[in-house]
């Protein structure tokens, strides 16, 4: 089974990330990257990595590329190549994330393994993309915004870099997925497109007390890059 | 402000000066208040007496807050502290009065005396102002669209430990040094327990603490009570405001070990008087002159005897104060005084005084561990009640066990039975009124508690429980164990309503198309979850029925556009795909031809219909299902629940929030997406209840043709990131149409003038197709489906009731929806929904009623505004039922 067809085109419309009204209302500069209207910057992308640094931040990574992979049987060691991720969410049911600029290739290679797998043992793939909306929560801080939303334990030996877990805020389904940055910690949270503003709202009033900002993609690069 | 710098606050309009470090109660007592509250119910005045928290004597309104303690709540510059159930002032209060009339209100009198509904209902608004604990704060709504100042926060931990005194702090660093993880809960501002205030331990205080605060491993909760011991080691904590936290949140505390080390708190000795303004308990008057340099008395009196007696003398009088005798427990007769203590009678002299303190009962406190299930036992040597048989990985240490404890008083303690010797502080329970519910027959602790409300107030039986228990084993001749103890329950201590419920929290879910319907003057409706436009305010000089008119005239003539991105979507595929659907879904799908629609329901297995929707087949192997917005969840864990073991190549995905879908119709629906894609759209090569994939406005679209309005029109569903410029874009193309974006108001009346139902608002948790007059929906001469045996009983089974269509015989007169149906002024069904049709020109609607009233053209009277009003029973639907219209 392979994506539908639908989902796979490319077109010349840019897409919207269910948080661009919110982003723009705070100030956001948004260009396109990869047909997507993203938030740039709110001002000067320096001083938003660096309030990151110091304590926590929190940026919209919706249009990151998403697929639903579900084989019964995947092997504990599948990978795929370039900077893909897997995020085990239970047996049978991952959810696979990587840049958009490798969006073509792990789309190829998923279907791939999905053409290849065993009748017996089916696997799908879908281009959830469109289903869910990411926040990236960036800084030392971080952990501490997210247990004001989410009972869930944080440590370093219950959820290690690239490991994810799923959990409620506030009963909405969310998957919290560890993938620090240089040197920082920072936890990617995905959750059903519809809940994207209210959840961005939600956790910048958790990441108030400890001087929470919003940072754009620009920041992002930065905070990569160190 | 700096550290060390006086501040003020306010008391009933007049400013207090207090001092860094000072409690809002020391720094009142130091300025001169002695009278702090009124009692509960004979409004007596009462002072500080424990000076931590345990007791109900210094409850406030803080800064609307109500019922705070101040004698442990930490002062802040500004504050408004006012006294609460006070009539009308602290020092003068005329319901003091009702001590007089006291012999009316023997304890159970309102159980008694008002046992008419009406009665009780008269009497219970001035009961509850006479003898209330303050007014509530403001409700979430008064936050006037700041967050609510409540949080929660979750806390994972290898061990947490309650009690941040020395045996807590011990039992923290001793975690830490295994390389566990720690979570230190203390209800103080500092910690450190006693040793606060025990100026030969204040070496020791300071050096644990300071490996504490350092050590990473450990976590510290200040000003955090442990309210609750729950399953699995869970800890409810409420994290008071204090300084550098402005918000009172709760913390859900999960740890592998849990550490009791709560310690002991001192409760008050039984003589008459015991509450008289100037009575303390010895920690009390430690905890004054410790912690804020405060002497309570100039000349004292103190109750006790043994080292304890010993060494509160030796402080007081170091201190400055007189100490005028020390008096054996059993030698007290009464305090005397009219409000505050002035002397200590005892039973050959009255000792002049104005502090009398109380050496009274340590009592461990253990009520975490009997929440945990440990036992608590009697033990006649150390006066207490000590926990035994503690649960796997629940430990307690320190004082709390019982080590050190030695009885105050022999047991059980000699006492008056008098109305002015106070056993409870919070309810003005005496121990004449806990002799008399004894008498009545209320002779288990339990009882008398529930009977006498003994140890129910805000102090949770701290103050009182050990006396009550004392006085039931004297009265009814039993021993202390043999008399038992209450169930310790949580919370305890109490937590606000507001910190339980947390901040705002509501989750909103939102179509892609949100930002669109602001911009377009919407005014929303919740569903669920969801917000969805009621209707459009376009033009502010209309009304709402005028706005929906409007939007139903351009769908009826023209065209009209609506959101139903809330509708459930599912995609299913795989070889099995139509097997799966089949198996559930009461109609066939196996045989769906690809690029067609066919309504579908779900049954149980006793043929009660569940859901509806629709299904489209995009191709071989892959079904486009949709739902109802609020059966979603329910309908893809059926799907998946019914394909567990089967071995089908089935693949069940919800993508209803990665989709916008909106519905355009009407009888130009066809020129207006017409001009968006290059789909076909005639009405031949797009028939009503088709599908087509294809591209609108540039992105990739699944199209249906199905008629929910009873107009031509197409569902279109998009990427949920395009659904803005879809919308756009349709608007656009429609404007040389007049097209109107139209609500959900104007979506009910269409679909109600074509007598379609929703399912959950038109049919209930028994209603089965047959009855809600859809036999259509259920192919029995399929192999076996969900339902299929009741449906083929139930098909030959008389309907008991039945689903109609009705319309209003007076055109002015609308019934609500849920309106009773009445024949005879009884009752034989009710109204489901209702609307006014403009093109009918009077109200239609769907009902049940008995079935021998479902005849077409039967006159039936349906309820509006409390009176019956003749309606006509319809079975066609109100508007177009050929349906030539959807078929254009
Ligand atoms: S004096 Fe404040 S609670 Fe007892």
């Amino acid at each position: 089974m392979t994506m539908s067809n639908s989902s796979a085109v490319q077109n010349p419309v840019r897409r919207r990330s269910p948080l661009a009204e919110t982003l723009e209302a705070l100030g956001a500069k948004l260009g396109d990257a990869h047909d997507w209207d993203v938030a740039l910057s709110f001002g000067s992308p320096n001083e938003e990595a660096e309030a990151v640094r110091q304590s926590v931040g929190l940026t919209d990574l919706s249009r990151i590329p998403k697929f639903d992979l579900r084989a019964r049987n995947l092997d504990p060691a599948f990978a795929l190549d370039g900077d893909a991720r897997v995020w085990r969410q239970r047996r049978g049911q991952s959810l696979v994330t990587c840049s958009p600029e490798s969006r073509a290739s792990v789309a190829a290679q998923l279907d791939h393994y999905a053409a290849s797998a065993a009748e017996s043992s089916p696997v799908y793939v879908s281009d959830v993309t469109p289903v869910y909306a990411a926040l990236l929560l960036a800084g030392p801080r971080g952990a501490a915004v997210i247990r004001k939303l989410a009972d869930l334990d944080l440590s370093g030996e219950a959820l290690p870099n690239l490991a994810c877990t799923q959990t409620g805020i506030h009963h909405v389904y969310a998957l919290v997925a560890r993938e620090d940055l240089p040197s920082l910690r920072a936890y990617l949270i995905f959750t059903g497109r519809e809940y994207a503003e209210w959840l961005w709202e939600t956790v910048m009033h958790a990441g108030h007390e400890f001087g929470m900002q919003p940072f754009g993609s620009q920041a992002h690069e930065i905070l990569g890059a160190s | 402000m700096r550290a060390n710098e006086r501040f003020s606050f306010f008391f009933k309009g007049k400013l207090i000066e207090a001092r860094p470090g000072d409690s809002i109660g020391a720094a009142m007592f130091r300025a001169g208040v002695r009278v702090f509250t009124r009692s509960f119910k004979h409004h007596r005045p009462r002072g500080l007496m424990c000076v931590a928290g345990n007791c109900p004597n210094c409850l406030m309104n803080v800064d609307g807050v109500p019922s705070v303690r101040v004698c442990t709540a930490p002062a802040r510059p500004n504050v408004r502290v006012t006294p609460q159930n006070v009539f009308p002032s602290l020092d003068f209060d005329v319901l003091a009065a009702s001590q007089k009339f006291d012999w009316l209100m023997p304890v159970g009198w309102y159980y008694k005396t008002f046992t008419s509904r009406g009665a009780w209902k008269r009497v219970e608004p001035w009961i509850r102002k006479a003898a209330g604990l303050g007014e509530p704060p403001p409700a979430m709504a008064e936050f006037a669209g700041e967050a609510p100042p409540y949080e929660h926060r979750y806390i994972h931990s290898d061990v947490a430990i309650i009690g941040g005194g020395p045996a807590g702090l011990s039992a923290a660093l001793d975690a830490s040094q295994q390389g566990l993880r720690a979570v230190l809960i203390d209800d103080q501002t500092q910690l450190g327990g006693h040793l606060r205030f025990t100026p030969s331990e204040a070496e020791r205080r300071d050096r644990l603490v300071e490996k504490v605060l350092a050590d990473e491993k450990i976590e510290v909760l200040s000003r955090s009570h442990c309210f609750g011991l729950y399953e699995d080691r869970l800890l409810g904590v409420v994290q008071l405001p204090c300084e550098g936290r402005e918000i009172e949140s709760v913390a859900h505390v999960r740890a592998e070990r849990v550490v009791i080390a709560t310690g002991v708190f001192e409760a008050p000795l039984l003589f008459e008087n015991n509450d008289l303004v100037g009575v303390m308990l010895s920690s009390g008057v430690e905890r004054l002159i410790g912690l804020y340099g405060i002497v309570p008395g100039s000349r004292t009196v103190i109750v006790g005897e043994g080292p304890r007696a010993e060494r509160i003398a030796a402080l007081l009088r170091d201190a400055g104060s007189e100490v005028a005798a020390t008096v054996r427990p059993d030698q007290v007769v009464s305090a005397s005084g009219s409000g505050r203590v002035n002397g200590l009678r005892t039973a050959d002299a009255r000792i002049a005084c104005d502090l009398i303190v109380v050496c009274g009962h340590r009592v461990p406190n253990a009520g975490l561990l009997h929440q945990a299930g440990a036992g608590l036992e009697w033990t006649d040597e150390k006066g207490a009640f000590l926990p035994t048989r503690l649960p796997p990985n629940v430990e307690a240490v320190g004082d709390v066990t019982g080590d050190d404890l030695s009885p105050a008083v022999a047991a059980p303690p000699a006492y008056p039975v008098s109305k002015r010797c106070y056993t409870c502080y919070c309810e003005d329970v005496t121990t004449a009124d806990l002799s008399a519910a004894i008498g009545e027959g209320f002779n288990e602790i339990e009882t008398l508690k529930r009977y006498t409300t003994v140890s129910m107030g805000p102090c949770q039986g701290r103050m009182c429980q050990i006396s009550a228990i004392g006085v039931c084993a004297n009265e009814t001749g039993r021993s202390m164990g043999e008399t038992g103890v209450t169930t310790s329950r949580p919370p305890n201590p109490s937590v606000s309503l507001g910190a339980l419920a947390g901040g705002a929290h509501t989750p909103v879910r939102r179509s892609p198309l949100h930002h669109e319907h602001e911009a377009l003057g919407v005014v929303w409706m919740n569903m669920g979850e969801w917000k969805r436009p009621r209707y459009y305010a376009s033009d502010p000089s209309l009304g709402e029925r005028e706005c929906i008119e409007r939007e139903y005239r351009a769908v009826r003539e023209r065209a009209g556009v609506v959101d139903v991105g809330p509708l459930g979507k599912i995609e299913v595929t795989g070889r099995d795909a139509g097997r799966l659907l089949d198996k559930v879904y009461t109609h066939r799908f196996g045989n769906l031809p690809i690029g067609r629609v066919r309504y579908a329901v779900i049954c149980d297995e006793t043929g009660t219909i569940l859901d509806d929707g629709t299904i489209s087949r995009l191709a071989d192997e892959h079904y486009f299902l949709t739902t109802t917005t609020g059966n979603l969840e329910f309908v893809v864990q059926w799907l998946e629940w019914w394909l567990i073991d089967t071995g089908w190549d089935v693949h069940i995905a919800n993508v209803t929030g990665g989709r916008s879908s909106i519905n355009v119709a009407g009888p130009k629906a066809r020129e207006v997406l017409s001009a968006l894609t290059d789909i076909d759209l005639g009405t031949d090569a797009f028939k009503y209840m088709a599908c087509r994939q294809g591209e609108v406005a540039g992105v990739p679209a699944i199209l249906l043709r199905i008629g929910f309005t009873g107009e031509m029109g197409w569902e279109v569903h998009v990427p949920a990131d395009y659904g803005a410029h879809v919308w756009k874009s349709v608007l656009e193309a429609g404007r040389p149409y007049d097209i109107r974006p139209f609500g959900v108001e104007t979506q009910r009346v269409l679909r109600l003038e074509k007598k379609h139902v929703i399912i959950g608002v038109d049919t209930d948790a028994l209603s089965n197709p047959y009855e809600a007059d859809m036999p259509w929906v259920t192919k029995l001469d399929k192999p076996d489906f969900i339902g299929k045996a009741s449906l083929e009983t139930l098909q030959s089974t008389p309907a008991g009731e039945r689903l109609i269509g009705f319309t209003m015989l007076d055109a002015g007169r609308i019934p609500e929806d849920g309106a009773s149906i009445v024949r005879d002024g009884e009752p034989v069904g009710r109204v489901t929904s209702a609307r006014y049709s403009f093109v009918n020109k009077t109200g239609v609607g769907l009902g049940w009623v008995k079935a021998e009233l479902a005849q077409e053209g039967q006159e039936i009277m349906v309820r509006v505004d409390g009176e019956p009003v003749r309606a006509r029973v319809q079975h066609a639907a109100f508007y177009d039922p050929a349906g030539d219209r959807l078929r254009m």
